[in-house]
C-alpha cells in the first residue's frame, strides 16, 4: 500500500464505483452528497487515478447481455514453457484476466468472444500454436456476479 | 438472448464510454462533443442501457489490492448430486464471495462449483472455505491461490478511432 486514502476518498470511491452519477456534472453531484465542492472531488478522483487506486472509469458491459460468450480456461504448463504460453494467450484481446496459480493447472485465464465458434476456434488456435491442452470451462449457471467492493479502512 | 443492435452513432458513444472517461468535470459532454451529438443523447443512452442491464455497471474500477482487498482465492468444489440452487444460495449469501458459477467438468478436473473469495488478511479465504465446507457438507474442494497476475484488462466491445482535429 503506497498511497494512504482518507475518509473522503473512501466515500468518493464507494459512490463512484456503484452509483456514478449519470449527470452533466457528476462530481458536483458526488460533492453535494458528501459535503465537498466539485473541484475538491475532481481533484481527489484524478489523484486516485494517478496513484493507481482507480484503474479506469467508464462503462462495464455485460458480455452475455451484449450477446457475447465468455469462458474460464485452465492449462497445465511446464515451467520452461510458461513464458511462451503466456505470451500466446495474452496476445488475444478477448483474454481479459490471466493468473499464475498454485495448482497442477497453473495458468487460468478468461476469454470473451462474439460467439461460441470464436471461443472454440481461439482456444484451438492457442493449443495448436503451443501444443498445450486448454480446458474450456464455460459456466452453465451463474449465481452471483458482484463487481464493486466496499472500501474499508486500511489498517496500518 | 438476441444480440442488441446499435446505430453507428450509438456505437461511437459506447466506444468512448467503454474506454477511460476524461479527467475534466463534464465527461459526458466531452463524449458528446467528440461524437457530434447533444449531451442529452449520451446521458439518455447510458441511463437506458444501465436500466436494461446491458451496462452491468457504470463507474470506477479499482485495483483491489490497493483498496484493502489484497488476498483473493478461487475455491473450486465438487457438488456431486447436491441441489445446485441450494448451494448457489448458500455461497452467494457470503459477502466475502464475489462470483459463484457452476461450470463444465473434465475427467482430470471434476470440480463444478466455483467461488471467488476476497479477504483483507492472509488466511481469510481458507477460513471462509472451511466454514462453507462445514455448512454445505461438501468435503471435496480445492483452493486455487493466485501467485501472480499475468494480465488484467477491460474488454473493448465497441471500437472507434476518434478523429484528430486538424
Amino acid at each position: 500500500m503506497s498511497y494512504k486514502i482518507d475518509e473522503f476518498d473512501r466515500k468518493i470511491l464507494n459512490i463512484i464505483q456503484s452509483d456514478y452519477p449519470i449527470d452533466s456534472r457528476p462530481y458536483a453531484v458526488v460533492g453535494e452528497r458528501i459535503g465537498l465542492s466539485e473541484d475538491e472531488v475532481l481533484e481527489r478522483v484524478n489523484r486516485l487515478r494517478d496513484e493507481g487506486v482507480i484503474r479506469r472509469i467508464g462503462a462495464n458491459f455485460g458480455s452475455r447481455q451484449l450477446g457475447w460468450r465468455s469462458t474460464l480456461c485452465a492449462a497445465q504448463v511446464p515451467e520452461e514453457r510458461l513464458d511462451d504460453f503466456v505470451a500466446e494467450v495474452n496476445r488475444h484481446e478477448g483474454v481479459t484476466h490471466n493468473y499464475l496459480r498454485q495448482n497442477q493447472f497453473n495458468v487460468w485465464f478468461t476469454y470473451i468472444g462474439p460467439d461460441w465458434e470464436d471461443v472454440e476456434a481461439t482456444l484451438a488456435e492457442i493449443t495448436e500454436r503451443t501444443g498445450i491442452k486448454v480446458l474450456n470451462l464455460p459456466a452453465d449457471k451463474m449465481f452471483k456476479i458482484k463487481v464493486d467492493f466496499n472500501v474499508k479502512d486500511n489498517k496500518a | 438472448m438476441p444480440k442488441p443492435q446499435f446505430t453507428e452513432t450509438e456505437q461511437r458513444i459506447l466506444a468512448l464510454a467503454g474506454d477511460d472517461l476524461g479527467r475534466g468535470p463534464t465527461p459526458f459532454r466531452d463524449i458528446a462533443d467528440a461524437v457530434g451529438v447533444e449531451e442529452s443523447v449520451v446521458l439518455e443512452l447510458v441511463r437506458r442501457l444501465k436500466e436494461e442491464g446491458i451496462l452491468r455497471r457504470f463507474g470506477a474500477t479499482l485495483r483491489h489490492q490497493k483498496a484493502g482487498y489484497g488476498h483473493n482465492a478461487m475455491v473450486a468444489w465438487i457438488a456431486g448430486d447436491r441441489d445446485p440452487d441450494e448451494l448457489g444460495r448458500i455461497f452467494s449469501s457470503r459477502p466475502e464471495i464475489s462470483h459463484v458459477y457452476r461450470r463444465r467438468t473434465y475427467p482430470e478436473w471434476p470440480y463444478d462449483f466455483y467461488t471467488m473469495m476476497h479477504g483483507e488478511n492472509p488466511g481469510d479465504c481458507a477460513r471462509v472455505a472451511a466454514e462453507l465446507s462445514e455448512i454445505t457438507g461438501l468435503t471435496e474442494y480445492t483452493m486455487v491461490n493466485s501467485i501472480k497476475e499475468l494480465k488484467k484488462s477491460s474488454m473493448r466491445y465497441f471500437k472507434w478511432e476518434r478523429p484528430t482535429n486538424a
